[in-house]
């Protein structure tokens, strides 16, 4: 561990970890888990950062954020948090607010993967190649599960898509 | 809902995330991780084959390591007078000594220190208690299997045997079978001992008497000890509350990486096992390494001992031969601070020792040694309390 080391990963940290929180937090929908998904994920980075510094540390982090909330949903059995996820700190705006609380909770329906592929591919804007290397699992699988995931927004959360005006369409 | 509109609706949800404050703290986890995945990697190296002995925790004034009201104290030794010794080169601008092999170390005089001169844990009339009280050492016998006793010795010198009925093999992900007891098992306060089992961990209480087993809920336990701050067990990956048994995943992962030495000098593998810090924040701990040259070619396998302050200065290294085969490798291991010396553990097949190296000096004594039970011939496994001088 080199000297300078910690000062470049905590400057790099401290400008990307606001990112990367917004997507850990899509990822969980739960702020406190999401902070600790982050702070893990940034342990890993600071682990192996000698040789992280040269090359693309955020894309890593963004993996470890990916498939560490798969495993820990794993470890806890596959269970499935039905109730409603305590939300950020919010805004005066109340339409806002609610609309953000019923995506929130719309992606609560989601299995854990494939809430993550969702966030991947329409969030982080990745690819389908670049969200199957991701998540570690097939081109096919993230095609599929992008389809599943919309359908299942669509027919589970009937009041994101009164809200949006979508009902009828 | 269109694939455009959940992109709006993500990023709606994602800019009301308000900025965390990690970053430095991910570091400072960092550090600890890597320490203590060093140390554990080096236990399941070493296995059953090698003596171990080691220490229970850092202990340091940053806050990491023990609480101070915890470590056990005792007075500051007062050394033999020695002559100061010419460092045998100077390697980072720090001292460099070669000490003493093994069969010089017997002939070493003693300093005088908190610890006994000698630990008898051969004794015929070890009392066998399960209320020992609070620990300096715990001992095994590497090759113990399965592990029915643990040899404590006490604030007074004393030792005594703690029974462990019904203890099971351990096994590493290799299947080799490893000891339940390992350089971290007994508690920074001498107070707790954990023993490693299948899945499970049995921690004991050296004062009340109690004995408490925790399944690990599936989580690999074959390497088990204390945190540095002695409050929860470390297995192998995740963390165990030893008051309530949960277990709190941690699934660090492994990237495969081995964490080059915190240290200014040349040593090419990292530390091996928990380093002790001293009240100015001079970190000493124990690292193999390749030879060095300026240091002579007797080294063929040298053990070093470490010692890294902010300046080159507060730093020194102490070379320890091994060039001779049979020995228990790695020799040493840092056990604590006693003002400028440094006390770390030293032995062979058959000898076991403490010895003090004076890192202002250079000079190397001896502090205690342990007569050891004839079947102990593969070697010691031993965990010490934090201790301070």
């Amino acid at each position: 561990m080199v000297k300078g080391d910690e000062a470049s990963f905590t400057a790099w940290a401290a400008a990307r970890q606001h990112a990367l929180m917004r997507t850990a937090f899509l990822l969980t929908g739960d702020w406190q888990r999401a902070e600790d998904l982050l702070q893990d994920a940034l342990t890993k980075v600071a682990l192996r950062w000698s040789r992280l510094v040269d090359g693309q540390p955020e894309a890593y982090a963004r993996t470890i954020l990916a498939r560490d909330n798969v495993s820990w949903w794993r470890r806890r059995g596959r269970e499935v948090v039905v109730e409603a996820p305590p939300e950020p700190p919010a805004t005066n705006d109340t339409v806002a607010s609610e609309r953000r609380m019923l995506v929130t909770d719309a992606l609560n329906h989601l299995t854990v993967k494939q809430r993550a592929i969702l966030v991947l591919r329409f969030y982080e804007d990745l690819s389908v190649p670049q969200t199957a290397q991701t998540l570690g699992i097939s081109e096919g699988t993230v095609k599929s599960q992008t389809h599943a995931a919309l359908a299942r927004l669509r027919a589970q959360a009937p009041e994101l898509a009164e809200l949006l005006g979508e009902v009828g369409r | 809902m269109t694939e455009q509109r959940v992109r709006e609706l993500l990023g709606e949800v994602a800019d009301a995330v308000p900025p965390p404050d990690v970053a430095e703290r991910a570091w400072r986890r960092s550090v600890r991780v890597r320490r203590r995945r060093v140390a554990g990697a080096a236990v399941l190296a070493v296995g059953a084959v090698v003596a171990a002995v080691g220490v229970a925790g850092v202990i340091g004034d940053s806050g990491v390591g023990a609480r101070r009201d915890d470590r056990i104290a005792g007075p500051v030794p007062v050394p033999e007078a020695a002559q100061p010794r010419e460092p045998d080169a100077r390697i980072a601008g720090a001292p460099a000594w070669v000490g003493p092999t093994i069969e010089e170390e017997a002939r070493l005089p003693y300093a005088g220190s908190m610890l006994p001169a000698s630990i008898d844990l051969a004794a015929a009339d070890i009392e066998t208690t399960e209320t020992p009280g609070r620990a300096v050492a715990a001992f095994a016998a590497s090759g113990s299997d399965p592990l029915k006793s643990v040899l404590l010795l006490g604030h007074d010198g004393q030792v005594s045997r703690l029974p462990t009925p019904g203890l099971e093999p351990v096994f590493n992900d290799e299947g080799d079978d490893v000891l339940p007891l390992n350089i971290s098992s007994l508690s920074p306060d001498g107070k707790r001992l954990v023993l490693a089992q299948d899945h499970a961990v049995v921690v004991y209480d050296l004062v009340s008497g109690s004995r408490v087993p925790w399944s690990t809920n599936g989580s690999d336990s074959y390497y088990v000890g204390w945190t540095e701050d002695g409050e929860q067990v470390q297995l192998v990956k995740d963390l165990l509350d030893p008051e309530s048994g949960r277990v709190t995943p941690v699934d660090l992962g492994d990237d495969g990486s081995d964490p080059p030495p915190d240290t200014r000098f040349p040593v090419e593998s990292p530390q091996i096992w928990p380093e002790r810090t001293d009240a100015g924040g001079r970190e000493a701990q124990s690292a193999l390494g390749q030879p060095i040259p300026r240091l002579g070619d007797t080294l063929s396998e040298p053990v070093y001992i470490t010692v890294d302050g902010d300046r080159p200065a507060q730093s020194a290294l102490l070379a320890l031969p091994t060039v001779d085969a049979g020995h228990v490798t790695p020799r040493s291991r840092v056990v604590a601070w006693f003002g400028d010396v440094v006390a770390f553990q030293s032995q062979d097949h058959g000898s076991y020792r403490v010895l003090s190296w004076d890192t202002e000096t250079g000079a190397v004594r001896r502090l205690s040694e342990a007569e050891l039970p004839s079947d102990w011939d593969d070697g010691v496994t031993a965990s010490w309390a934090a201790i301070s001088g």
